[in-house]
């Protein structure tokens, strides 16, 4: 008998060898691959939150359901913004608004590493002829007070995924742990379509993914750099602040957490525009862990008071 | 009887810098634990891949050697009562140890006598030891991060463990840790041998890898890399060797392959240093330079052991360091628009440190500074150290530095730019080496402008640092100050001979640059604490030159802020230690210094209260010698120095035994003691001898 931990993935009974997918890879093909291989390993698929967000992380399907006991497992896009990194449509691989695709498995499965190998397989890419390589690579959250340890995951040279074993989420240490992956699709894309830009990339249907978003990146990096009133934004941090703290008063940790996400989005864009110092930075950054904080402490007891439903199932 | 072991532990992509401590602590471990236990063993290896950390041992005694063992028990008074009769304390005591009490004996000890067991114990199975200790194993390797996995711990490792593979000879050896249980399976490579591999035997361990292609040594798999990379430079030029980056990616391997892949040679407009480090930071790939030194446009990366299919895979590589490359140009096109000078201004507004001001305050004062120095040490030098320090921070606000993708070229692009932009070679040199050295045993700047302005730069960021109360403190040393401290020594010991330079001036230089009131440390207390750790520094320095502890505390208990002095000192001490009046000098310099803890005031030694005989004899003696002394004192010369002061040992000695110092008179007792004050000074200029005394 080998070792129950082989890390070895026998065919799952009755499974059908699968064509290979065409050769050229749309955004929204890789996209619909995914959705379609998780889904089929138990995942919920859900959607992207309804909030501006710098990461899939923020989603409460991640953030909020990696805390605390019950089991969880979801797959779902996430349009992430960094104000920053805005180019005006100019660079060719950064751009203000990207897109992650976002999988949490709680608790992670000992097989997670070979689950994700088989969702490469499914875009046709076999790990007998490209260069896979797991690198090194700790993921920090100051704002969410959230940490882990994994990989950016290299194909033949592009980091196209990062993979995090959470172990901290709004400062409570967590258990049991939630495995994270977070493909690149703008990079997945671009490695499949052998295209050098975002610009050049087919978005899907005979569409371009420029159609779809050169426009957005010109006007939000100018929106980002140049044209957010500064006053207004920081009178929303102090208003969305206010608002998660009162919220949390109230015991309504879910829309408390909504005005988490706010005010976090609300200092990214004040930190794009250069209206923060160095040594305001780190107070901003702060007082959004703050936040987080109490509502991760708040969610936990919430579970506890609904009896941790999810456990009652047998797990998800 | 002896068998050979087999322990791995298999894991999930372990990072490449935790795979060698973790295999000397596995070795280290394992060495105790045979030691201990009292079990031989012939060759011990520990060796790991990114997968794996596996520990192999030939011929492992297969049980202990039974043992006899007399144990101490209680006091022969607790053990029998008056009547003779064995106590219950002598009783549970024969009882622990599964002995009769009748065969207790008596021995006499220093502290009295006591009831002793003769213990028969007889030796354990080797493999029952293995199978409690080998469980325990992964929890005592320590990474600088560790992590829980699955249902949360409690057991941390670098990253998850997949499987444990424990065979003692033929026999596998069972146990578990959390989850897993160990077994005789191993895994090779990832993709190319995914099946798990049965071991019948310890010894077909590596075997067994190598065909699942594996190569589990880090030395062949090393030589294997530099191999394949010499191969595919070979058509180009020649790999530009990177010792350290080799160590890195062949860690990153379980099974090396190095391909070739070509860019556009308009990128070679690019310095090189920028070329190697986008290669280097980015893609953990080599450059190739051709015969003339300058760089092929072509990069090596590597695979772990895939082959099939490079056409895509290099392709896949080349896209890659083509974007980066792309970006490093747009930076370095767009960093030529502004002059360094120009780019000055923009330091205002890059906070250096909260207490401290911007960048720009602090270039005002390493310009300042340079100058000051470099009068000192490099008067021809002045305008270029000046000019070099007025521009040496410019660059920090230059896209390729300033974005994050390449501050590790700090400096360096500074003096790129600074001779793009039409500053002196002197000028752009110094710019470029002014952060050197870098670390321990980094090379110091090579002109004498840029030391003057590495100096600077150092001391302006620890007199800085001191003055707000950033102390490094055990392992707490966030700003690398130790390192900079060092730093400074360095290049005040490169000064060498004569430098008219100590560490308490060049403090003392820095602090005024500083406007008023920007420390909030006091005083005396700021130049107090930023001294002692200089000395520490200066010592730590001699004695990675090998001078042996006892020399480094005589040499920098006396003028430690003297670098280059300290340096000779130390250098003439470890000559003249072992010959054969050193150590009656010793006694006779340490009689004089020590007295001088006593002496409170001292005043003019008065010629007329010196007693006739060994006082007077000495103090003539002393008066001659003085001189000599400070003459090759001032000359370095400490091997004479030494011996001109050894040569009042015999006056000293004559003196200590026929003049009683703490003489009633009072003014007789302060001018013997002033007498001795002196002498020690002058001793004082080669070492503390006190800290020499053979105890």
């Amino acid at each position: 008998m080998p070792p129950k931990s082989a890390p070895k993935r026998k065919p799952k009974p009755g499974s059908k060898p699968r064509p290979k997918p065409a050769p050229n890879h749309s955004f929204q093909d890789i996209i619909l691959a995914l959705q379609k291989f998780w889904a089929g390993h138990g995942c919920v698929i859900a959607q992207p939150y309804d909030l501006e967000k710098g990461a899939g992380t923020f989603n409460p399907n991640t953030f909020l359901r990696s805390l605390g006991p019950e089991p969880w497992k979801a797959a779902y896009v996430e349009p992430s913004r960094r104000p920053r990194d805005g180019r005006y449509g100019q660079n060719p691989n950064r751009t203000q608004m990207f897109h992650q695709f976002q999988v949490i498995l709680k608790p992670c499965p000992n097989d997670i590493m070979d689950l994700y190998l088989e969702s490469l397989g499914e875009l046709g890419i076999s790990a007998k002829e490209h260069d896979i390589r797991f690198l090194e690579d700790d993921w920090e959250s100051p704002t969410l007070g959230a940490s882990g340890l994994g990989w950016q995951v290299w194909l033949d040279g592009l980091e196209i995924t990062q993979f995090t074993y959470f172990q901290q989420v709004g400062g409570v240490e967590l258990k049991p742990i939630s495995g994270e992956i977070t493909y690149g699709l703008e990079r997945l894309a671009m490695y499949l379509q052998k295209a050098d830009s975002f610009w050049d990339m087919a978005y899907g249907s005979g569409v371009g993914y420029a159609e779809v978003f050169r426009e957005n990146e010109r006007q939000f990096s100018r929106y980002n750099f140049e044209a957010a009133e500064t006053a207004v934004l920081f009178k929303d941090f102090e208003n969305h602040e206010a608002e998660a703290r009162r919220l949390i008063e109230l015991g309504l940790v879910l829309p408390a957490y909504d005005f988490v996400i706010k005010a976090s989005h609300a200092f990214n864009l004040l930190d794009a525009r250069g209206a923060i110092s160095v040594t305001q930075r780190t107070g901003y950054i702060g007082r959004v862990r703050g936040l987080a904080r109490k509502t991760a402490v708040a969610y936990l007891k919430l579970r506890e008071e609904l009896g941790h439903p999810l456990l009652k199932q047998g797990g998800a | 009887m002896s068998k050979n072991l087999l322990f791995e532990i298999g894991a999930e992509e372990i990072p490449a810098s935790y795979i060698g401590p973790a295999l000397e602590q596995m070795r280290a471990a394992a060495l105790a634990f045979f030691e201990e236990h009292r079990l031989t063993h012939g060759a011990l290896r520990c060796e790991g891949t990114p997968r794996r950390l596996a520990l192999m041992v030939a011929d492992l005694q297969e049980r202990q050697e039974d043992r006899s063992e007399e144990v101490i028990g209680p006091p022969v008074k607790a053990a029998y009562g008056p009547d003779g009769q064995p106590t219950q304390v002598a009783a549970g005591f024969a009882k622990g140890r599964g002995v009769e009490v009748a065969d207790l004996v008596v021995k006499t000890t220093p502290k009295g006598d006591y009831v002793f067991a003769h213990v028969q114990q007889a030796g354990r199975y080797t493999v029952e030891l293995l199978e409690a200790w080998l469980p325990q194993l992964p929890q005592k390797l320590a990474f600088p991060k560790s992590m829980r996995w699955g249902e949360g711990g409690p057991l941390r490792f670098a990253r998850p463990i997949s499987w444990l593979c424990a065979l003692y000879g033929t026999r596998t050896l069972k146990f578990g840790v959390e989850h897993l249980r160990s077994g005789a399976f191993t895994q090779g490579h990832r993709f190319l041998a995914p099946s798990p591999i049965q071991l019948k035997d310890a010894l077909e361990y590596e075997k067994k890898l190598a065909r699942a292609h594996v190569v589990l040594g880090l030395k062949p798999r090393r030589e294997e890399l530099l191999a394949q990379l010499e191969k595919a430079a070979k058509k180009f030029g020649r790999l530009v060797r990177d010792e350290e980056l080799l160590d890195v990616v062949a860690n990153l391997l379980e099974k090396p392959f190095a391909f070739a892949g070509e860019f556009d040679p308009a990128y070679l407009v690019l310095p090189k240093s920028v070329i190697v480090k986008v290669l280097r930071e980015h893609q953990f790939a080599f450059a190739v330079e051709r015969e003339d030194g300058s760089l092929a446009p072509v990069f090596l990366a590597t695979t772990n052991g895939i082959e099939r299919n490079l056409a895509a895979i290099r392709e896949g590589n080349a896209r890659v360091v083509r974007a980066r490359l792309e970006d490093a140009k747009f930076f370095y096109t767009e960093d030529q628009k502004s002059s360094l000078e120009q780019r000055r201004e923009d330091l205002e507004a890059v906070v250096w440190h909260e207490k401290l001001g911007s960048v720009y305050e602090r270039v005002e004062r390493l310009e300042s500074l340079a100058g000051w120095i470099a009068e000192r040490l490099a008067p021809e030098a002045k305008a270029d150290a000046s000019r070099a320090a007025r521009l040496c921070k410019s660059d920090l606000v230059t896209l390729m530095v300033g974005e994050k993708e390449f501050t590790s070229l700090q400096g360096e692009m500074g003096g790129v730019y600074a001779r793009l932009g039409g500053e002196n070679p002197a000028v752009s040199q110094a710019i470029a080496e002014h952060y050197r050295p870098r670390f321990a045993g980094d090379e110091p700047p090579l002109s004498p402008a840029g030391r003057c302005v590495a100096l600077a730069d150092k001391m302006d960021e620890l007199v800085g640092s001191f003055g707000i109360g950033l102390i490094p403190s055990g392992s707490q040393d966030p700003y690398a100050l130790r390192r900079k401290a060092s730093g400074v020594v360095t290049l005040l010991k490169v000064n060498a001979l004569g430098t008219p330079l100590s560490l308490s001036d060049l403090a003392e230089a820095a602090i005024h640059l500083y406007p008023a009131g920007r420390f909030s440390a006091p005083a005396a207390e700021h130049r107090t604490q930023l001294m002692d750790f200089f000395r520490a520094r200066l010592e730590n320095a001699l004695s990675e030159a090998g001078y042996e502890s006892s020399l480094v505390s005589a040499v920098s208990s006396s003028r430690s802020e003297w670098v280059a002095e300290a340096f000779l000192r130390a250098e003439a001490l470890r000559r003249v230690m072992d010959t054969d009046g050193f150590p009656l000098a010793v006694q006779a310099f340490s009689r004089v210094t020590n007295i001088l803890d006593k002496a409170g005031e001292t005043r003019p030694v008065r010629e007329d209260l010196l007693a006739e005989g060994p006082e007077k004899t000495l103090w003539e003696r002393y008066l001659a010698a003085r001189p000599v002394i400070e003459r090759h004192c001032g000359q370095g010369a400490y091997v004479q120095a030494f011996e001109a002061m050894a040569a009042l040992r015999n006056p000293i000695d004559a003196f200590f035994n026929d003049v009683l110092v703490m003489a009633e008179d009072p003014s007789v007792r302060v001018n013997r003691l002033s007498l001795l004050a002196q002498m020690a000074r002058t001793i004082g200029l080669i070492a503390d001898f006190r800290k020499l005394v053979k105890r």
